[in-house]
């Protein structure tokens, strides 16, 4: 009786499950989906007409044309793509340098005002973007940076969450470790790099892989400090895409999904390890 | 460990799929420098515009003279063909001899008929004098009033002999009245006796004079009828005389008149006579009529008064009357009988009135009906000098012709060219029979160039001066346009006058004329020139920025087209002297498309 009450539940509970997937199975069947059958079963979320949906898994007559149209006919994708990294990976490097010690520095060393300090890392984190925007933009502009791939990188470098993510890591390295690193006669520089980093090192992935995820996916920084088209990263491409390659977009998304999936899978032990580091007290 | 190896396998995933991106961007980059249409561009300028007609015309001839040709005689042979050139005095061809020997006895025959017609026309032209209608109107006019005369005198007689009548029969009666009974009945009987003779009397002339009458009807209707077969006339007259329909006769009568005098025929005397002849009829059947009413009259009287005085009689015998009243009764009719006398009298009297009126009215009528023949007779005469004088033109045509075909014997049937030049015109064929249809023509002096060309695009004016090829060299003439014709719809021809005359006469070649137009603004390339159903534009590379850099679309600009020439046209639009305008490309390109401008394609 109890087995069956077991096997039940975890059947609902692997068919709720299915639903999260959901608008991934759609969005990849659309992206095989030949344009006039996509604007027919779509037409009305394309703006076409009031036509009822025809959502399907599989597509009547499965085509690759969106898939050639992108990867070998939109070098404009490419732009964007290697735009994206472009501002993205600096950014993250960005973050690991400064970060990083600022982290070690609020997990390990005592000195005044250090709780007020991290409360105000903490404040600065939760305020959503649209706050500092003006402030950013006036700074940027000041500085002679706006229009650059620059406006871009700086403000993510000086990120606090990753600073939030891999403080909480760091304060989960035994002191034992640490004093046991003094005694062999290493310094506060080598006892980072040799015993805080890799004892840190599931947070500063978790960090990276969050920080990747937040840069990749940027809309509105984007929007806001770049006018030049040819700066846009991709996650302009999409919004700008126009109704008649609107299987092209469902490829686009489907691709542009990829290296945050790809970068998850690779660091996925040590992000399982990072936020439950950051969530662990001692 | 097998987390080891999925963790390898995420890293050769990543890794992968950043190197496939990095290919698919090359390769997307070579793509689209393949597919980007390259496009030739050219910008405004301020200039005239060139515009080159051309075309192609045939050499013709500026003047032709065309040799008669006379119809049905058989073409011995032709000495000369299309394109040669021919001096006065040369042979052209030659009929046969003996079909012009046949075709000259034909043309005397037919001018002789020609002449008899002549003839036989001036005969029937002519116009004889006769009996007016007016004239016989006045004669039957005179005729009843004589009659009429002759009946008041008979009328006056009559009413004095009516009184005395009255008279006798009253001194009778009282003179009876004094007789007996038995004298009274014998003076009846007596009388009785005396009304059967009067009845039997009355018979006989009624027969006597009907048969008179008749008789005499019966001599006009043959006489009429002899009449009418010696005119050859329609029997409709004849028919149409019955008894009964006197006045339509007579309006059927003036219309056949009228019908015959239109007519014009040469029968007048004839149709007059028949005309009397009728009339006559027509009396004399009314005097049938009359004889036979008044003598039925008369004995219809008689057996009354027989009849009256046998029931006298009767009544007498029975006792229902008596002598004395028989007496009276027989006076008191006797008396009625010549009241009813008297007024019969009367009406005869009023009946010959009538006829004078009639007479007089018959009058009138006949001398509008005389005016009417005479201007027919002026009409008919008009007509035949007309029909005679144009025999007498064809009478001169056919001698003329007759004249021509005499010197074509003379000459043995040949023709000789009337003018130096060009045989142009050439249908004849040997051994063939002419049908006067076919064409020898001579063209002589210059010879001229005609062509077309469309009056929208290609307009020419006179005065503009041509290129002309000259067939089988690569050397051009100069002609300049003398005549332009713009009668038809889309193209207009051209005439040309040529200063060399050793071109073949219908040679085609071509043309070309070149045309200077006014000074514009904005000239561009006529392949820069675009049309659609909103009207002209040209397409612009303009640079945009885009993702790719800095690249440029072709943007449309509308222009209003002010002069097209043959490579250039002269616009009027929103267009730059930096605009770098689309002339060509190596694909098909629209509004919004990316373009590469290149040198050449």
């Amino acid at each position: 009786m109890g087995k069956i009450r077991s096997y039940t539940g975890r059947w609902i509970l692997s068919a709720v499950c299915l639903l999260v997937w959901l608008p991934f199975l759609l969005m990849a069947a659309a992206s095989f989906m030949p344009e006039d059958e996509l604007l027919w079963r779509y037409l009305s979320p394309l703006g076409i007409g009031k036509d009822k949906v025809r959502a399907a898994f599989l597509p009547s007559y499965p085509s690759l044309e969106a898939f050639v149209e992108l990867l070998v006919r939109s070098p404009g994708f490419y732009v964007m793509f290697w735009n994206s990294c472009i501002q993205v990976f600096p950014m993250l490097a960005g973050q690991l340098a400064v970060g990083a010690p600022a982290a070690w520095a609020f997990a390990r060393f005592p000195f005044s005002g250090k709780r007020v300090l991290f409360f105000l890392y903490v404040l600065w984190m939760v305020l959503p973007f649209q706050v500092t925007q003006v402030s950013n933009y006036l700074v940027l502009s000041r500085v002679g940076l706006l229009d650059s791939h620059v406006s871009m990188i700086l403000p993510g470098i000086w990120s606090t969450f990753p600073v939030f993510i891999m403080t909480k890591t760091f304060e989960t390295v035994p002191q034992a470790l640490l004093e046991a690193a003094y005694l062999d006669g290493a310094g506060e520089v080598k006892t980072f790099f040799y015993v805080g980093i890799p004892a840190g090192y599931p947070g500063i992935v978790t960090a990276l892989l969050l920080g990747f995820i937040d840069g990749w996916n940027a809309l509105e920084q984007p929007i806001t400090y770049l006018k030049d088209s040819r700066l846009w990263p991709l996650s302009l491409y999409l919004p700008n895409i126009t109704a008649d390659k609107a299987s092209v977009a469902f490829v686009a998304g489907l691709v542009a999904m990829l290296p945050p999936v790809l970068l998850y899978l690779n660091g996925q032990s040590q992000i399982e390890q990072g936020v439950l580091a950051s969530g662990v007290k001692e | 460990m097998r987390v080891e190896q999925s963790g390898r396998l995420y890293q050769k995933l990543l890794v992968g799929f950043f190197l496939f991106m990095m290919v698919c961007t090359i390769i997307s980059r070579i793509y689209d420098s393949v597919t980007v249409p390259k496009v030739i561009t050219a910008s405004t300028k301020e200039k005239a515009v060139e515009k080159v007609v051309t075309g192609t015309g045939t050499v013709r001839e500026k003047e032709l003279y065309f040799c008669d040709i006379a119809g049905e005689l058989k073409v011995e042979s032709v000495t000369v063909s299309l394109g040669k050139k021919v001096a006065v005095g040369e042979e052209l061809y030659r009929y046969s001899l003996e079909d012009l020997t046949e075709k000259l006895r034909e043309k005397g025959m037919e001018l002789e008929k020609l002449q008899l017609e002549l003839e036989k026309e001036g005969i029937s032209g002519e116009i004889y004098d006769s009996v007016t209608q007016s004239e016989l109107a006045a004669w039957e006019l005179k005729l009843a009033q004589r009659e009429f005369e002759e009946g008041q005198i008979e009328f006056e007689e009559s009413r004095a002999d009516y009184l005395g009548e009255l008279e006798r029969l009253k001194k009778e009666y009282y003179r009876k009245l004094e007789l007996t009974e038995d004298e009274l009945w014998a003076q009846q009987a007596q009388e009785r006796e005396s009304a059967r003779n009067g009845v039997d009397s009355a018979e006989q002339s009624r027969d006597l004079a009907v048969t008179e009458a008749r008789r005499k009807v019966e001599d006009l209707e043959e006489e009429l009828q002899r009449l009418k077969e010696e005119t050859g006339g329609e029997g409709e007259t004849g028919e149409s005389e019955e008894p009964g329909k006197g006045e339509e006769t007579g309006e059927s009568e003036k219309a056949e008149e009228s019908e015959r005098a239109e007519e014009g025929g040469e029968m007048k005397d004839s149709s007059q006579e028949l005309a009397q002849t009728e009339k006559e009829l027509k009396r004399a059947r009314e005097d049938l009529e009359g004889i036979q009413a008044r003598w039925n009259r008369q004995v219809d009287d008689a057996r009354d008064q027989l009849d009256y005085l046998n029931d006298q009689r009767d009544r007498i015998r029975s006792g229902q009357t008596s002598s004395q009243e028989a007496l009276r009764e027989s006076y008191e009719a006797a008396v009625k009988q010549q009241e009813e006398v008297w007024k019969s009298r009367q009406e005869e009297l009023e009946a010959l009135q009538k006829n004078v009126e009639r007479a007089q009215w018959n009058a009138q009528t006949a001398a509008k009906n005389d005016e009417y023949t005479r201007l027919t007779n002026q009409q008919k005469a008009r007509l035949s000098q007309l029909a005679k004088k144009g025999l007498e033109l064809e009478i001169e045509e056919k001698r003329r012709e007759m004249t021509d075909l005499e010197t074509l014997i003379a000459a043995e049937g040949r023709v000789y060219a009337g003018y130096s030049g060009t045989v142009a015109v050439q249908e004849l064929t040997e051994g063939k029979r002419t049908s006067g249809q076919e064409r020898l023509g001579i063209a002589v002096g210059t010879m001229v160039f005609e062509g077309e060309f469309e009056k929208e695009e290609q307009f020419l004016a006179e005065g503009d001066s041509l290129q002309i090829a000259v067939p089988g060299t690569n050397r051009k003439m100069e002609a300049v346009v003398s005549g332009i014709n713009l009668l038809a719809e889309e193209t207009g021809t051209f005439q040309a006058e040529l200063s060399e005359l050793n071109i073949p006469l219908g040679t085609v070649t071509g043309y070309e004329c070149r045309k200077q137009s006014d000074i514009y603004r904005q000239v561009i390339p006529i392949d820069g020139l675009r049309k659609d159903m909103k009207g002209y534009y040209c397409l612009i590379a303009r640079p945009k920025s885009g993702i790719l850099g800095e690249e440029f679309r072709a943007e449309r600009v509308d222009v209003n087209l002010l002069y097209q020439g043959s490579m250039e046209a002269a616009v009027e639009g929103a267009i730059f002297e930096s605009d770098k305008i689309i002339i060509r490309s190596n694909q098909m390109i629209m509004e919004g498309d990316r373009v590469r401008p290149v040198a050449e394609l």
